[in-house]
């Protein structure tokens, strides 16, 4: 049971492994199963942020709330615990993206491209349809390669072929956003998220919570 | 971006609205209700009936309502008051977090870890602070910070606060209090955003004059 274990953690780490050289993906039937859809098309999670600047630490928390129209158009709202909207931010059937709202300290065009970035990797809004380039490592796992406008994102899937991490990576292959999902899946909005900033130094964990249902109330 | 972290200030500033609320609070169209003109005999009578209670204690049922995505967050948990100026907000389900305001420190509390304001250095706290403080003393309708009006129906009084500051316009567009008539307890809270957003609480559950240990007020 410990040897499985062990196992599971070493071939499923978020960790960059060493890997063979990248290849073109062959053909369709190679594309990664990626359900990038909103689970049950809406989805709460408790955030919590921590980082620092300096000498300077922070820590905040939040709710994140994800939700899809049709399956295309997408909202999501980050709020703080008594309901004050941070920021929303929307994406159209076309992945055109906007910004609904967001508190003044917040605007800034380097902060909001980085969380449209965040979002973006999970919703997979602005990728190109299908991977460009795959390879396997020696456990195994694969990663599929999307070229983005900037640098490239990395969908990495383990031996069962499920989704476990996704990294965004710069032209020099220098990892940017490391976003680890639990438990792997095909859905990269899985119940537990990781979404580590390597340069800024912060660090989000997304929880899926159960939202109370109003009906409940009454 | 992050450096200039004013995110807790935020939090914070969301808590002494919060603080408002236990004093008497909620939030409500003004349909059905019908302007005070004269607000002496009420500011008399709220003056009178907060300073009879020395503690409180109180369910809520926190509602965020989303206009644009025509869908609502609750949320659950446990409101308590102590005389002068302690509060204890304790959400329960379907997430923990905990806020605590004892004088001019405030201290919340998530899954992971404590995060202590002193809101004595945001002017913006302090002057959410004094509605508090207002509040809490039954002077709000006369906050020259603010602008007060009082409405009421035959069962309640409504509170409509607005700021003045632009600072605090930013923040958020007008909070709504409603107090019942009969012992002017606050029965619902909201504060309305600039965006068509609000979040009531709700207040269910009231005890009043309980003894509440100093501990759970605590922000050290």
């Amino acid at each position: 049971m410990f040897v499985s274990f062990w196992a599971l953690l070493t071939t499923c780490s978020c960790r960059t492994r060493p890997a063979t050289a990248f290849g073109p993906v062959g053909g369709a039937t190679t594309r990664p199963d990626i359900d990038f859809r909103v689970p049950d098309g809406k989805i709460v999670y408790r955030a919590l942020a921590d980082g620092g600047f300096l000498f300077k630490k922070f820590h905040f928390s939040g709710l994140v709330y994800i939700k899809s129209w049709n399956d295309t158009a997408v909202r999501a709202v980050f709020q703080n615990e008594m309901g004050y909207t941070f920021f929303d931010f929307g994406w159209d059937a076309k992945d055109s993206f906007q910004v609904h709202d967001i508190i003044g300290p917040m605007n800034k065009p380097a902060l909001i491209k980085t969380l449209k970035k965040d979002l973006e990797l999970l919703l997979g809004k602005g990728l190109p349809k299908a991977p460009t380039l795959k390879r396997k490592d020696e456990n195994g796992n694969e990663t599929y390669r999307y070229p983005l406008a900037k640098g490239v994102a990395d969908y990495r899937f383990d031996t069962s072929g499920h989704l476990f991490e996704i990294q965004n990576k710069s032209e020099k292959e220098r990892p940017v956003v490391t976003i680890c999902m639990r438990p792997p899946g095909n859905k990269p909005l899985s119940d537990t998220l990781s979404i580590r900033h390597h340069r800024a130094r912060f660090k989000i964990s997304f929880t899926r919570i159960v939202p109370i249902d109003p009906h409940a109330l009454n | 971006m992050w450096k200039k972290n004013r995110l807790p200030w935020l939090v914070a500033f969301g808590a002494m609205v919060l603080l408002a609320a236990p004093i008497r609070s909620v939030g409500q169209d003004l349909k059905g209700y019908t302007p005070i003109e004269n607000t002496r005999s009420l500011q008399n009578d709220l003056t009178k009936n907060t300073s009879l209670i020395r503690s409180l204690t109180s369910d809520f049922v926190q509602t965020k309502h989303m206009s644009m995505l025509e869908d609502k967050v609750i949320s659950k948990g446990k409101f308590y008051y102590k005389q002068n100026n302690k509060v204890r907000i304790e959400y329960q389900s379907p997430f923990q977090y905990i806020m605590i305001l004892n004088g001019g420190q405030m201290i919340v509390k998530d899954e992971n870890k404590s995060n202590k304001i002193n809101m004595r250095q945001s002017k913006t706290l302090q002057s959410a602070n004094k509605v508090m403080i207002d509040c809490m003393r039954g002077t709000i309708l006369e906050n020259t910070d603010f602008q007060s009006r009082a409405y009421e129906n035959k069962t309640q009084y409504l509170l409509l606060i607005e700021p003045k500051d632009n600072a605090m316009k930013a923040l958020f567009q007008k909070i709504q209090v409603v107090l019942s008539k009969k012992d002017f307890s606050v029965q619902r809270w909201s504060m309305y955003e600039k965006g068509g957003d609000f979040t009531d609480m709700d207040f269910v559950n009231q005890q009043k004059n309980t003894d509440l240990p100093d501990a759970l007020f605590n922000v050290r």
